[in-house]
């Protein structure tokens, strides 16, 4: 019995020190098991409630109304939400309970969302929407583009063929960063991707767009051409003419 | 009134000398402390997830202890023998009741006041700002569903056994709360007397959701009106007398 004690606590340490350190995403994924993309992206969907006040969001919004902070009003959606209060009591006390209305976060309680985003992206390492959500965010309104860069370079590991992530991390260095190098890098990355899949016409003439940009601001002149040609080839008629004539433009300045 | 408190206390004294309460205060300090003392993208002050996270476990615990508490109160006094001996002092049967009652009570809602001290240290580690209105009007309510909850689960022992009660108790008190604002609306769908069924329950059965502020709380909404509160508190007595005369009309004529 001795014996066999002995050999089972030998083999249960080596077992433990073959495994990588215990983390937190370790107890996550042991809590959840295989049910853990289904956690992650309804841990998504939180990180969206946290940002309209802890409400559920049941209508639209333009990115124009998505950018605003406080209240932002929805006339029609919310006197359907007052009428509904009004169908009985108890639906009246539940109205005045919970909050119906909403509100978007302010710029120093944004952070409020990092959790979800975190563990949604951890969880869910193929739920690109959340990926490149949770990279916006960093970036855009809280000043950790560190951070966004190493959110989508994990995973891009685990997503491969997804244009999107190379598209972001392109921006991100081109428009942040002005690394007009790795710009290009990614931007490149993103067609050569896009095209291999049923990506729409505007989006690959949108990346090659951006694409003749940081070439150009590299002073790679041929190069940059040859990118601009390739939007422009790509653009159709129902495209806005603005777009089309900044092409123009762009190809008839540096073939000068 | 004397026997009454003198009996409450007896069930005071039982929750504490029970290992349940000691093993759900260490739990809920554990993953309070690892919840604040994590991290994401190296961004301080995020406090909403933990508030989350830590009313969640409270009101859990709580409400867990409390019914299980007022459940087995009845049926271990039949099962030990020990009724005969009590109701052999000058006890009346409606004295017993109310004294199980106020003790399963009581109980619960010290178990929650401990509970609720630690949380809110843990989080004004972690906090800026919160108001403090609406921490009293989330502990105050949160009492009232205590009541609510103790006098049902009081009331049901004197027809259920304990596993039964506890079950019944708990799974009437999560549907209500999770489903219960929809369970009108949901019930319209539903065929002939099903959809009667479904209002009754609907009219009948006491609203949970009512008692949770954690909404309002945690994601900074103005407190509810003085009358809301008082309304409440009247809607959480009425319950509360009626789950309880419920339980003295099987007790009040049953032979020994």
């Amino acid at each position: 019995m001795a014996l066999a004690g002995f050999f089972s606590f030998a083999i249960d340490r080596q077992l433990h020190s073959s495994q990588e350190a215990f983390d937190f995403q370790d107890a996550l994924f042991r809590f959840v098991g295989s049910a853990k993309e289904a956690v992650g992206d309804t841990l998504f969907l939180k990180a969206d409630s946290y940002y309209h006040g802890g409400g559920e969001m049941h209508y639209e919004e333009t990115p124009g109304e998505l950018e605003k902070e406080g209240r932002v009003e929805h006339r029609e959606e919310e006197s359907a939400y007052a009428e509904e209060a009004a169908s009985d009591w108890i639906a009246g006390i539940n109205h005045q309970i919970k909050s119906y209305e909403h509100y978007h976060l302010a710029k120093t309680e944004q952070k409020e969302m990092l959790p979800f985003f975190a563990l949604a992206t951890s969880l869910d390492p193929h739920n690109v929407e959340a990926i490149l959500t949770a990279a916006y965010w960093l970036d855009s309104h809280l000043g950790k583009t560190d951070a966004a860069i190493e959110t989508l370079l994990k995973s891009e590991k685990s997503n491969p063929d997804a244009w999107e992530i190379d598209d972001s991390l392109a921006k991100i260095y081109f428009s942040r960063l002005k690394n007009y190098s790795a710009g290009e890098k990614y931007f490149f990355d993103a067609i050569q991707k896009a095209q291999s899949r049923a990506v729409d016409e505007h989006t690959i003439a949108d990346l090659y767009f951006h694409l003749a940009e940081s070439r150009r601001l590299q002073n790679k002149k041929e190069e940059a051409l040859q990118a601009y040609r390739s939007a422009l080839a790509h653009l159709k008629d129902t495209d806005p003419l603005s777009f089309k004539k900044t092409v123009d433009d762009k190809i008839r300045e540096l073939s000068a | 009134m004397n026997a009454v408190l003198a009996i409450a206390k007896l069930v005071i004294k039982e929750i504490f000398r029970k290992k349940d309460f000691y093993v759900a205060l260490i739990l809920t300090g554990v993953i309070l402390c690892y919840a604040a003392s994590l991290k994401f993208y190296n961004v301080s002050n995020v406090v909403r997830y933990l508030m989350e996270i830590g009313l969640m476990l409270i009101f859990l615990f709580s409400v867990i202890l409390t019914a299980a508490l007022a459940a087995r109160q009845y049926p271990s006094e039949i099962q030990n023998r020990t009724i005969q001996v009590l109701l052999a002092k000058p006890v009346s049967r409606a004295q017993f009741v109310a004294g199980k009652f106020l003790g399963a009570f009581f109980a619960g809602a010290m178990c929650f006041v401990i509970f609720y001290i630690l949380f809110m240290a843990v989080t004004k580690t972690k906090a800026e700002a919160f108001s403090f209105v609406l921490a009293f009007q989330t502990f105050y309510l949160f009492l009232l569903n205590l009541l609510v909850l103790s006098a049902m689960a009081c009331g049901f022992s004197y027809y259920l056994t304990t596993s039964a009660n506890v079950s019944i108790t708990l799974v009437l008190y999560l549907l209500i709360s999770t489903y219960g604002p929809g369970l009108k609306e949901a019930s319209g769908k539903l065929f002939w007397i099903n959809r009667y069924l479904g209002e009754a329950c609907y009219y009948v059965l006491p609203h949970f959701e009512f008692f949770d502020l954690r909404q309002r709380f945690i994601h900074h909404w103005s407190p509810l009106s003085a009358n809301l509160v008082i309304f409440l508190t009247l809607y959480a007595l009425t319950y509360a007398s009626f789950f309880l005369w419920l339980g003295w009309l099987k007790f009040r004529k049953q032979i020994l």
